[in-house]
């Protein structure tokens, strides 16, 4: 096993795990996002596909302990990596002038921190309720009594205009992230020579348009009531 | 033109550097960079200072010797130039720039603008290699070398190592100069035999240094006077990944060298 530890300490090998498990958290944001879609359709959907997914514990569990395991090995990869960075050049120059380096590019490691908060926050609002004014659970059987009311919940915090706001700036944040974080997972992955640059960027932007823009419509329609 | 430069002097690897600023007058539109600063040397010297060292050899962006900073720019502003090809006419009357080393760890400064780029060969020592076996000369061409991998080989084995890409690269890594000798020898048919030792052992070589990691900005190849491509850097990754992931993680240190 010497050689996984050679590996994922490496500078190489530290970009390829965090692009993997950047793969994995993508994966994650895409069926979060088109399984909150159904706030659309009515409280009835959307608590229900809550009530599906909470029968599936043989789905959920396992998904959830690889998302934290993907998280805690890209924050770590990152750390590793920003050490040995900041190392190369313990001087900074007295003058520097990028010819490339994009703002998505230069604030990764701004947005990975902020994007961390606002998970923990997400987190302790929707999923286990602690940060929740009034949190629901949804009524019928056993298994009903034991499942969040998601619609009920969502829309309790995302209709106060400060946390509506705050999600989707938060949001935002993220698709800068999501944006430099796909195009470089490709490139980091070997997907991509420098004809096909063009393809890992639309391909980047695609991603990021759908996940992003997927959110924050679902936001703003209950911050605007029109999902109430 | 009439110029004021601001440039980097340091007596030695642990002295402590500072800006000096040098008023330089009467510079030709045709003199290249390194001719302008030989004329300021010639006024040091003559008042008795000490001149601004700087690498220098061909004189004609093939040694990869010359390289340092002007004004926040590797090489200064023309793309695919190297400082000795550098013309003064990319600057005006009037101008002051600044004069700065190559700044990475992995770059000791040793005088003024002149870093040790020793790093570098020991990168070219880990895996720069092709295994030749001794005896009789083999028949011409019998090796054939598809025209692609030929054409792709050769933009790589362009890089002058002349440490524009780790000066440019906000992680100051090596990303670049060593992806570039990595598919140079991995391209062809004659690099096939060490091609995922090379990929990991200049790697790890890259790393030991100190050098950073890659974050996709993008600076180093829009630095590079060779224009080695960022495709390069992709490859890399791959051939590293494979090798570690796939292949006999096996690393043979430098058996292959015949
Ligand atoms: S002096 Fe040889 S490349 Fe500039």
């Amino acid at each position: 096993m010497s050689w996984l530890l050679t590996f994922s300490r490496s500078t190489v090998g530290a970009k390829v795990i965090m692009a993997l498990t950047g793969a994995a958290m993508f994966g994650f944001l895409i069926a979060h996002m088109a399984g909150n879609l159904l706030v659309f359709w009515g409280a009835a959907y959307h608590n229900h596909h809550a009530l599906f997914l909470h029968q599936l514990p043989e789905l959920i569990w396992p998904a959830r302990i690889g998302l934290v395991l993907a998280i805690v090995a890209h924050i770590f990869s990152w750390l590793n990596l920003r050490a040995r960075s900041a190392a190369a050049r313990p001087i900074p120059y007295k003058v520097s002038k990028s010819r490339a380096s994009t703002l998505y590019s230069k604030t990764m490691g701004y947005t990975g921190p902020i994007i961390l908060i606002f998970l923990v926050v997400h987190l302790l609002q929707l999923t286990t309720g602690t940060l929740h004014p009034n949190y629901q659970f949804q009524s019928g059987g056993a298994i009903e009594a034991d499942t969040p009311a998601a619609f009920e919940n969502t829309v309790a915090i995302l209709s106060q205009p400060l946390w509506g706001i705050f999600y989707i700036l938060c949001n935002l944040l993220l698709g800068l992230h999501l944006f430099h974080g796909a195009y470089a997972m490709c490139r980091t992955l070997g997907l991509s020579g420098d004809r096909q640059q063009g393809v890992a960027r639309a391909l980047a932007a695609g991603v990021t348009a759908t996940i992003v823009g997927g959110n924050v419509v679902i936001a703003a329609a209950i911050l605007a009531r029109v999902v109430n | 033109m009439n110029l004021t430069l601001n440039v980097w002097r340091q007596k030695g690897r642990t002295a402590a550097g500072a800006f000096e600023k040098y008023p330089v007058n009467d510079v030709s539109d045709h003199m290249s960079f390194l001719e302008m600063l030989d004329v300021l040397n010639e006024k040091l010297t003559a008042e008795g200072k000490d001149p601004v060292a700087f690498e220098h050899d061909c004189r004609e962006g093939i040694c990869g010797s010359c390289g340092f900073m002007i004004d926040g720019r590797p090489h200064g502003p023309m793309p695919r130039t190297t400082v000795c090809q550098l013309h003064m006419r990319s600057f005006k009357d009037g101008d002051e720039l600044f004069l700065e080393p190559f700044r990475a760890s992995a770059f000791p400064i040793l005088k003024d603008l002149v870093v040790d780029r020793g790093a570098f060969d020991r990168i070219v020592q880990a895996g720069g290699y092709v295994s030749v076996n001794t005896g009789s000369a083999p028949e011409a061409n019998s090796t054939p070398v598809p025209k692609t991998a030929a054409d792709a080989s050769f933009d790589n084995a362009a890089c002058i190592a002349c440490g524009a890409c780790v000066a440019a690269c906000p992680n100051g890594a090596a990303m670049l100069f060593t992806s570039a000798k990595v598919a140079h020898l991995n391209l062809l048919p004659q690099g096939e035999p060490e091609r995922y030792e090379r990929a990991t052992n200049m790697v790890l070589q890259m790393d030991k240094e100190g050098f950073g990691h890659c974050s996709w900005h993008g600076e180093c190849a829009e630095a590079c006077p060779k224009g080695i491509p960022l495709a390069s850097i992709a490859r890399m990754n791959g051939e590293f990944t494979v090798a570690n992931l796939l292949r006999s993680p096996h690393v043979s240190g430098g058996d292959g060298g015949g």
